[in-house]
C-alpha cells in the first residue's frame, strides 16, 4: 500500500462517515448518547487534513491522523481509534509505501491496542466484534498470498454482516453495558462505523491501477 | 508531592469532587480537574493539559481518578502520550469514594502505590 492509497482510504472513510452521520447518531441514541456519528464526522474532517502534506511517509501520516482523532472525536471512540492508530503508526514503515504483510501487521497492532485499552472480548457488542475477526481474516489472506484488494473486498462485505450481528448481543462493555438485556435489539454504533473503515479500504484499493 | 487529578465528562462534577477532596483531605492537597470543557465529554488532549498543569504546580507524581468509559480511556492515552507511566497512574476506583480515600492517603504521606491501593479499596467499603 502506498501513501496515496492510504490517504484515499481516509478520505473515503471521512465521506462515508459523513454520509452515515445521522444513521450512526440514531444507532447511538438507542443505547448511548446519540453523538457517535457527529463525533466521528468531526474527527474525520480534521484527520483527513493530515493527508494534505503528501510524501510525509506512512508513519508520519498515520500519527497525524491518530493525534487528530485523539483531540477531536472525543468519547470512547476517540480514545480507542486515536491510541490504536498510534500503535498502527509505530508498526507501519516510515517509508511512503509498505508491503501487504506490513499493512496487516499494523492493523494487528491497532487491534491489540483497542483490546488492551477497552478490555472488550469478542461478543461484547463493541468495535472489537468487527475488528478482531477482520484482522484474523486479513492476516490469513496475506499469509495465503491473496491480493490485498481481494481481501479488502471480502472484508467489506463480511464486516458489514458482523456489525449487523451485534444487534442480537447484550452489551458487556461500554456505557451500553449498564442497560443489560435492554441493549439487545440495537446495532452497536462503534461496530458499524468500524465496518465502514473496511468498506473504505476496499474502495480505496479497488481504484488501484494495473 | 502527589497530585490528584479528577476527570469527568462533566466539568462541574470534576470541580465539585475537587472541592470535596480539598475539604475532606484535611491537609495541603494539589488537585486538578479535566473534562467537559464546552460540552459533556473527555478527550486525551484535555487530560494531557491537566497532567502538565499539575506537574507545573509541583506534583512529581499524579493519581488520576476518572468517572467512566471514555474518561478512563482518555486518561490511559494521555499518560502514555506524555510518557508519564509510573509517575502518573489511573486508579481503578469508584470516582468519589476512591478519590477521597486516595487524597486522604496522599495528605498523610502515603506513596503513589498507597494512594492507588486506598482508592481501589474504596470499592469494598459498603454503605449498608
Amino acid at each position: 500500500m502506498d501513501e496515496a492509497e492510504f490517504c484515499r482510504l481516509w478520505h473515503l472513510f471521512q465521506e462515508v462517515i459523513d454520509g452515515n452521520k445521522e444513521y450512526l447518531n440514531s444507532l447511538d441514541a438507542a443505547i448511548g448518547d446519540a453523538d457517535h456519528g457527529t463525533n466521528m464526522a468531526r474527527g474525520m474532517e480534521k484527520a483527513v487534513a493530515a493527508c494534505d502534506q503528501p510524501e510525509g511517509g506512512l508513519r508520519v501520516t498515520a500519527k497525524a491522523i491518530a493525534m487528530a482523532m485523539l483531540s477531536t472525536v472525543g468519547g470512547a471512540s476517540g480514545a480507542l481509534w486515536g491510541s490504536g492508530l498510534l500503535k498502527f503508526a509505530a508498526a507501519i514503515p516510515e517509508a511512503v509505501a509498505c508491503s501487504d504483510r506490513e499493512f496487516a501487521g499494523a492493523v494487528d497492532a491497532f487491534v491489540s491496542s483497542i483490546r488492551d485499552r477497552g478490555k472488550a472480548n469478542l461478543g461484547d457488542k463493541t468495535m472489537v466484534d468487527v475488528f478482531l475477526p477482520a484482522r484474523d481474516r486479513l492476516i490469513a489472506g496475506v499469509e495465503a498470498g491473496e491480493a490485498l484488494p481481494a481481501i479488502a473486498e471480502v472484508l467489506a462485505e463480511a464486516t458489514a454482516a458482523w456489525a449487523l450481528e451485534t444487534k442480537d448481543l447484550i452489551a458487556l462493555k461500554g456505557r451500553a453495558a449498564y442497560l443489560g438485556e435492554r441493549s439487545r435489539g440495537h446495532v452497536d454504533p462503534g461496530a458499524f462505523s468500524s465496518s465502514l473503515w473496511f468498506l473504505s479500504l476496499s474502495r480505496a484499493l479497488a481504484e488501484r491501477s494495473g | 508531592m502527589i497530585g490528584i487529578l479528577a476527570v469527568s465528562h462533566s466539568r462541574r462534577l470534576a470541580t465539585g469532587l475537587a472541592e470535596l477532596l480539598v475539604g475532606l483531605a484535611g491537609g495541603e492537597l494539589v488537585v486538578g480537574v479535566a473534562g467537559g470543557v464546552e460540552t459533556l465529554g473527555v478527550d486525551a488532549a484535555m487530560v494531557g493539559a491537566a497532567l502538565a498543569e499539575l506537574e507545573e504546580r509541583g506534583a512529581s507524581e499524579i493519581a488520576v481518578f476518572a468517572d467512566l468509559g471514555s474518561a478512563v480511556f482518555s486518561v490511559e492515552s494521555a499518560i502514555e502520550l506524555a510518557e508519564l507511566e509510573g509517575r502518573a497512574v489511573l486508579v481503578d476506583a469508584p470516582f468519589v469514594e476512591g478519590a477521597i480515600a486516595g487524597s486522604m492517603t496522599a495528605v498523610t504521606g502515603g506513596s503513589l502505590a498507597d494512594v492507588a491501593e486506598a482508592g481501589e479499596a474504596a470499592y469494598l467499603v459498603r454503605k449498608r
